[in-house]
């Protein structure tokens, strides 16, 4: 058993030595002559400033979480997926019924949209399939009316500085 | 009261191996070392849940403390016999997939706090309402 | 020195700086990864007892599941650099009283009560991973424990993208 993870063993310290043995190399050979400018962030374009840290998405954060109950999921059916052959019928009933459980929560998650990346228009419907025609007779309506003010106001504007020139 | 002879005798007898990995002849690991291995591990996580003030931090020194848990499971039934290891690697799965489970809920709970107070130092929520 | 020992101190290496690295980092992202070292150096000692479906889970649930969400959990919380709180009694006490312990223990141990007896352990046969499949399927063993961990698993999805889902409803 322990030759099986020592083929593991070589081949990590076989990719870590190629990365940081041709590293070194490259660092005896090359020619080293730093300056202020070589050494800015960026050589060209602006410098960097505020923090590093910005705030994420809290998607990112769900779909991990999703990811890693599933991860857990397949290392029970690991064990699962070597033995039920030897067991018959009732570890294949078993292994059917655990993996239903975890259906229904990933149906769950499905159906409540935590897997859709882009939200869309009807929030905290069970089944978003995207907006009702209210809706998109609502934001219409909104768009058309955002374009007469905007109009209006401009009208307004060109109106006063016509006026302006006609008193100058 | 127990005599400090039997107290120093970890250090103060030969490393006797109490029993021997076989597979590669003529090596031996006494089941001391591991032990001192966890134990080590545990108490860099109680240290990491003492002295940080950041709950991530306190949950990573939960997950040290756990993996040293499961790391003293391992270790006892190797030292005894194979049916034994399979007992311990039963519950070392499941001590995974508690840890798993208890760091994916208690950082969501973690992001909402950090949400509700700004801070997620463990010492600034202090209301019970949001 | 064998082969043995020598994996086993390099392993120990690794793991006691990674667990080191955690706990002193002053970079959040920083102590992650030296907790990625500690709970690899742990998939070695895994290995080296012989269980080596628990190594392999070890990888791919930690390294592979939890490091990936404490990294997308530190990246929705701000830095914070001045939070350690490094008082020297803590730090020197708390290794004096878990050395204590260790001795203590290891002396009642060595009455006999709760230590294995001498005899050789037989060397893992077939990879372990079968015989865990089968305790996982039999209903005399671990097939209640089985079923409860996917309930467990369940309620654990449901009620943290919940939690989540509540967090980013109310961010926007």
């Amino acid at each position: 058993m322990y030759y099986d993870f020592l083929n593991v063993a070589v081949l990590a310290l076989g990719g870590l030595g190629f990365v940081y043995v041709n590293l070194l190399i490259f660092s005896l050979i090359r020619p080293n002559k730093p300056s202020k400018l070589k050494l800015s962030t960026y050589e060209c374009g602006m410098e960097a400033f505020g923090s590093s840290w910005v705030r994420f998405d809290m998607r990112f954060y769900s779909v991990a979480l999703i990811f890693l109950i599933f991860d857990l999921e397949i290392a029970f059916l690991f064990p699962w997926s070597v033995a039920f052959r030897d067991l018959g019928m009732i570890a294949r009933v078993e292994g059917l019924i655990f993996i239903l459980i975890l259906f229904v929560g990933l149906i769950y998650v499905w159906v409540r949209g935590d897997l859709d990346w882009v939200k869309s228009f009807s929030q905290g419907r069970a089944i978003r399939l995207g907006p009702t025609a209210e809706e998109e007779a609502m934001l219409l309506r909104m768009q058309v009316e955002q374009a007469l003010s905007e109009a209006s106001a401009l009208r307004t504007v060109e109106e006063g500085e016509s006026s302006t020139e006609a008193t100058v | 009261m127990i005599a400090l002879t039997t107290l120093l005798a970890p250090f103060t007898m030969p490393l006797t191996p109490i029993a021997t990995l076989q597979e590669i002849p003529g090596t031996t690991l006494p089941l001391t070392w591991f032990l001192i291995m966890s134990l080590v591990l545990f108490t860099v996580g109680v240290l990491t849940v003492i002295t940080r003030r950041n709950t991530v931090y306190i949950l990573m020194g939960v997950e040290l403390m756990l993996n040293a848990a499961s790391l003293n499971f391992i270790a006892f039934s190797r030292y005894r016999g194979e049916a034994a290891l399979l007992d311990g690697t039963v519950i070392s799965t499941f001590i995974i997939v508690l840890a798993a489970a208890e760091a994916a809920v208690g950082l969501a709970i973690i992001l909402n706090i950090f949400g509700l107070f700004g801070s997620i130092r463990p010492e600034d929520p202090n209301l019970m309402r949001e | 020195m064998d082969t043995l020992t020598l994996m086993f101190l390099l392993i120990a290496t690794i793991t006691i700086a990674g667990s080191l690295i955690t706990l002193w980092s002053k970079y959040v992202v920083h102590s992650v990864f030296g907790l990625m070292l500690a709970l690899l150096g742990v998939a070695g000692f895994y290995v080296l007892l012989g269980a080596d479906f628990l190594a392999v889970t070890q990888i791919v649930v930690y390294v592979g599941g939890v490091l990936v969400l404490y990294l997308f959990g530190i990246m929705l919380t701000p830095p914070d650099r001045a939070e350690r709180n490094v008082k020297l009694i803590v730090f020197c006490s708390l290794p004096a009283v878990a050395g204590a312990m260790y001795l203590i223990g290891s002396a009642r141990a060595m009455e006999g009560k709760w230590l294995p007896g001498k005899e050789l352990p037989p060397p893992p046969g077939k990879h372990l991973i079968h015989q865990v499949g089968h305790s996982f399927l039999d209903k005399d063993q671990y097939l209640l424990a089985f079923e409860l961990a996917s309930v467990l698993l369940l309620v654990v999805l449901v009620g943290a993208v919940y939690i989540a889902r509540r967090r980013w409803e109310a961010s926007e």
